[in-house]
């Protein structure tokens, strides 16, 4: 069915073939007429030169001139030649110029037979130009010309018939036999013209239909929205773009066919090579994704097909380049809305967006129900007052949120499904949730912190408590040490007075129990010199078993549970027993009415979580010794105080508030850790963690038997406590050892300087005024170094100088020290056992 | 209004365009007629000079004994003067080897070629002289300083004289119809004529050739005809 549009096309391609067959006609005639323009302008030439040749001159006897066929042949030739040459040129293509170039050649034929006399060879001319002119294609320009010949041969047979018929006489009509001939090739020229514009016309009806589909090829390309672009695959060379391509990259036609690959396909040169040759090889084409590089620098990701077509006869790359940047965009939204809702669904806070009015939950992440033990279904649509207990607080920070647009955090106190508080802290803000505000809320679980900052401040103040009552004891000790030196000395002369001596004994014996009490404060500091020993934790509690029995008494029943192959720790036997001892004790006075005390240990590893759960940074292997009771327990209140040095819960008199402090202090001067759990009427239990030993046990003998022996030596002794400094002179001088007094560091090496060479040994307080004692004794030891060194000491901070005494090979005692223990001291060290420690 | 400027300019430049086109084809029409009778005018000027005949000369009616030609026992001798360089002669020539070609044996020729005094040695040995030489029956001479053209009273290269056994002037003239055209012409047909039948219609044509006189020997050539 044919439609007006198909007619529309007919037509157009009809108006076009008409077009290129004039075209065509006219490209005929115009290079037919520069053709006969070169041709008549050699056969003028030629035709002067045969004058030349044949009759240069004219002669009269011995004189010659120019012949006439000369000037004939250049000036009648060049006036037959000229004019249809210059329309030849300047209007090439117009009729009239064919027509009169035909008239032209008929007449140089005309001349050309005259000159030779009508030689029948010359009128070959005439044919040949006939054919010649036949190349217009064009029937008619053959009319003239033979009218030319077939006049003049008319005109020269009637008037002069030698001059074109070579005889005198020729018939009148003989012309007509010329014109036959003439006549004759002209039908078959004719006939060729016709046919030769038969075949123009149907080549221009091709090429019009080519036009046409190339047009609509084109016009289809060109409006495509597909970028689509023709490069040379060898030089990489754009050869031809649409406009959605220079779109795309953003040149323009002129530019694009300027560009290669390389200039805007972001890809290594080294794998275009590679995917050229093998594209070409396999001939297949191929899609991929591409980034092209657009001329104003930014950069689109692309879809890009390549296929392997002919163009211009040789193979060429067509590229289909379509612009997915949008399409990549939505993906990486998509990719990136996944992300967030992984994010929301797997954080490790409990997330909850609510409507801000009302505080209806609209979302909530795994975490959330988790935490609050309510399933997801059930907690979308519950108001937030619902989980709240601090709503009012709540309420006014989403509301400060709201009106400043802003990110508020505090904490508050939410209730679990089943009724738990827990702490959050909470961070809100205002987000726009499926096209509505909403409170974005994130609710950090901080009830292990807060208990954690509990613990951090619980320890802070131990350890300032402990600071405390160290200072105090150490002042305590010296005092303590005069004390009772000065009543051993007193004793001595009063065998005789028995009540003097028995006064003495009760002040001695205070004194002593003072020195304990400060022990056991020292002991809670954790100043205590550790005399420390690999043992096995169940061996000691083995040991003190009979012990224990006997303090708790027989309406508690004691059980041990121990470990089996227990690994063994480094500490100091006796005051682990102590701390066992207490905690027996203590669970001793929690059942007045008896009970069970269950002594347990396990070896366990305290892995980092624990630690950080425990404010406790050593993670590792364990001894865990667990006391437990089942006695009143105790309240938190109580609790939180256990430790307290002077804390107690019991009557007046029965306890010193100092049992637990040691357990403590102890426990943490062996780098341990303490645990206490108890309910009130559940009992209580404590947990001690001793770090397990890697030191071998050594079987070594901590006892010594101490001596009273005497010397005669002479002893430098710098000591900044005046009384103490005095008794230690009294109980050396009394022991037979002569005793140079100094009363700080600084005295004491002065007096060195003076007496080097009589001082045999050197006792030094670690801590005084102006220089300390190891100070001091490095300046003497560059003196004279093989003098032997006795520091003491009141408490264990001055163990920080524990490396300085093991490297000199010192002796140490501890403060209080007895006349006996500093009388052994002394010979042991001037006999060369200074190493020793007490 | 633009538009309609812009539509008004084109109308008239396509009238003025019309204007042109006819002005130009009638510019063209007169130039060709011009050009066709300017050719048509230097074709009839060179009709004229190529049927315009040669001085004709008046030759003695019986054989010259002056002359150093011999002449033959042959029925008919033939005398021909030959300007050696004049281009039209060469067609007297070509019509001479017809006329030797059709008179085999009744028939002796001498073509004379002029000498003029003073002309180089072999000047007169043109191309006309080989073409000559080739023809059977036909002597080839030097004519030195014109003697025998002046013995022979012959004006114009290719005057033909045609003398019988007795040595009476049958025929004088020339054998071309035209300037250098060979082809039938009266001065071949009378000679033919003669030589089959001893009659000829005609005795007498014109020549169509170059002056074998220079102008003072033609002037005074001229003074002694008329004394005649």
């Amino acid at each position: 069915m044919t439609t007006h549009d198909d007619i529309e096309i007919s037509g157009l391609i009809s108006q076009r073939a008409q077009s290129v067959f004039e075209q065509h006609q006219r490209s005929i005639y115009v290079q037919t007429d520069r053709m006969f323009a070169v041709l008549m302008v050699v056969q003028w030439l030629a035709c002067v030169g045969t004058a030349l040749w044949l009759s240069p001159k004219t002669w009269l006897g011995q004189s010659s001139q120019i012949h006439i066929h000369v000037w004939s042949s250049l000036f009648l030739g060049g006036a037959i030649t000229a004019f249809p040459v210059l329309l030849a040129v300047k209007h090439p293509g117009q009729t009239a110029t064919r027509h009169i170039i035909a008239v032209s050649q008929m007449l140089m034929s005309s001349l050309l037979i005259h000159f030779t006399g009508g030689r029948i060879e010359t009128h070959f001319h005439v044919f040949g130009s006939l054919a010649f002119i036949s190349f217009y294609r064009d029937w008619r320009v053959l009319v003239p010309a033979t009218l030319v010949v077939a006049g003049d041969h008319f005109l020269r047979g009637v008037f002069w018939p030698q001059s074109v018929f070579g005889v005198l006489t020729a018939s009148h009509w003989r012309w007509l036999e010329h014109a036959g001939w003439v006549i004759f090739e002209d039908i078959f020229l004719t006939i060729s013209c016709l046919r030769s514009q038969k075949e123009m016309r149907e080549i221009a009806e091709r090429t019009a239909q080519l036009d046409a589909s190339e047009a609509r090829y084109r016009s289809v390309v060109e409006q495509t929205g597909e970028s689509i672009f023709i490069c040379d695959p060898q030089t990489k060379r754009l050869l031809k773009s649409n406009a959605a391509f220079q779109r795309l990259v953003g040149y323009d036609r002129e530019e694009i066919l300027k560009l290669t690959v390389h200039d805007f396909l972001l890809e290594p040169e080294e794998v275009i090579k590679q995917k050229t040759e093998e594209t070409l090889t396999t001939r297949r084409p191929f899609t991929v994704e591409r980034r092209y590089r657009r001329k104003d620098g930014s950069v689109v990701d692309v879809e890009h097909t390549v296929s392997v077509i002919t163009y211009d006869g040789k193979d060429a790359f067509c590229c289909n380049a379509r612009d997915i940047s949008e399409r990549k965009r939505i993906e990486e939204a998509i990719r990136k809305s996944e992300e967030y809702r992984n994010l929301f669904k797997h954080a490790n806070d409990a997330i909850m967006i609510y409507e801000p009015t009302n505080e209806i939950i609209l979302d909530v992440n795994d975490k959330a129900c988790e935490t609050y033990g309510i399933a997801r279904d059930a907690f979308i649509g519950r108001r937030l007052r619902e989980i709240s207990m601090d709503n009012q607080q709540g309420e006014q920070h989403v509301a400060a949120s709201l009106s400043q647009g802003a990110y508020q955090e505090f904490e508050t106190v939410h209730f679990k499904a089943d009724g738990t508080p827990i702490d959050f802290l909470v961070n809100s803000s205002i987000i726009e949730y499926q096209g509505s505000p909403a409170v974005l809320s994130i609710n950090r679980k901080i009830t292990e912190r807060k208990k954690l900052e509990e613990q951090l401040r619980q320890s802070q103040k131990m350890e300032s408590i402990g600071t405390l009552a160290g200072g105090v004891a150490h002042d305590f000790n010296n005092l303590l040490t005069i004390i009772s030196g000065n009543i051993q000395l007193a004793s001595r002369g009063l065998e005789s007075d028995a009540a003097q001596a028995r006064r003495l004994a009760g002040a001695a014996k205070a004194a002593d129990k003072a020195a304990t009490l400060t022990n056991q404060l020292l002991a809670f500091s954790r100043r205590q010199q550790l005399e420390r020993r690999t043992i096995n934790l169940n061996e000691t509690i083995t040991d003190m078993m009979k012990m224990l029995g006997r303090l708790i008494g027989e309406n508690i029943a004691v059980q041990v549970e121990a470990a089996p192959d227990l690994s063994p720790v480094f500490v100091d036997t006796g005051q682990i027993e102590q701390v066992i001892m207490n905690l027996a004790l203590n669970a001793r006075d929690a059942m007045p009415n008896g009970g069970r005390l269950l002594i347990e240990t396990h070896e366990v590893t305290l892995d980092e979580n624990y630690c950080s759960l425990h404010a406790f940074d050593s993670p590792g292997r364990y001894v865990r010794l667990m006391v437990s009771d089942t006695g009143c327990g105790m309240n938190s209140e109580t609790l939180a105080r256990a430790f307290e040095p002077f804390f107690t819960t019991k009557e007046v008199g029965r306890g010193t508030g100092l049992g637990l402090s040691m357990v403590y202090g102890i426990i943490k001067q062996h780098e341990g850790l303490v645990e206490v759990y108890s309910e009130p009427g559940h009992g209580t239990t404590f947990k001690i963690y001793l770090p397990v030993s890697n030191v071998i046990a050594r079987d070594e003998d901590s006892k010594t038997k101490l001596l009273l022996p005497t010397g005669t030596e002479t002893i430098l002794i710098a000591e900044d406590e005046a009384g103490l400094r005095e008794l230690t002179q009294d109980v050396l001088e009394g022991l037979g050892y002569k005793v140079i007094l100094a009363e700080d560091g600084e005295a004491a090496l002065e007096l060195y300087r003076a007496h080097y060479d009589e001082v045999d040994l050197i006792i030094l307080d670690i801590v005084m005024p102006r220089i300390g004692g190891p100070a001091a004794y490095e300046q003497m030891r560059s003196l004279k170094d093989d003098v032997p060194v006795i520091f003491m000491t009141g408490y264990s901070e001055e163990m920080a100088h524990n490396m300085f005494i093991e490297e000199t090979g010192a002796a140490l005692i501890q403060k209080p020290y007895s006349i006996e223990i500093l009388g052994q001291k002394v010979r042991e060290a001037l006999d060369g056992k200074g190493a020793l420690v007490f | 209004m633009s538009s309609s400027i812009k539509e008004s300019g084109s109308f008239y430049q396509r009238v003025f365009s019309g204007t042109r086109r006819k002005a130009w084809r009638c510019v063209l029409i007169a130039f060709g007629f011009t050009w066709v009778l300017m050719i048509l005018v230097g074709l009839w000027v060179l009709w004229g000079y190529e049927n315009t005949p040669g001085q004709g000369g008046t030759p003695p009616l019986n054989w010259p004994a002056a002359s150093r030609v011999q002449r033959h026992s042959n029925p008919f001798t033939l005398i021909m003067l030959v300007h050696p360089h004049c281009p039209c002669t060469r067609a007297s020539i070509n019509e001479l080897a017809l006329i030797m070609a059709r008179g085999q044996g009744r028939l002796t020729a001498h073509l004379l070629f002029l000498k003029p005094d003073g002309t180089e040695p072999g000047w007169e040995r043109s191309d006309l002289w080989e073409s000559a030489s080739t023809i059977p029956g036909v002597e080839v001479m030097t004519d030195e300083g014109g003697a025998e053209a002046h013995l022979f009273n012959a004006a114009t290269s290719g005057q033909v004289l045609l003398y019988d056994a007795g040595g009476r002037l049958v025929f004088s003239g020339g054998i071309t119809g035209a300037r250098g055209h060979e082809g039938d012409n009266a001065g071949r047909d009378a000679i033919t004529s003669l030589l089959i039948s001893s009659e000829a219609e005609r005795t007498e044509t014109v020549v169509f050739g170059c002056s074998l006189l220079d102008e003072n020997c033609k002037q005074e050539s001229e003074r002694h005809d008329h004394a005649r």
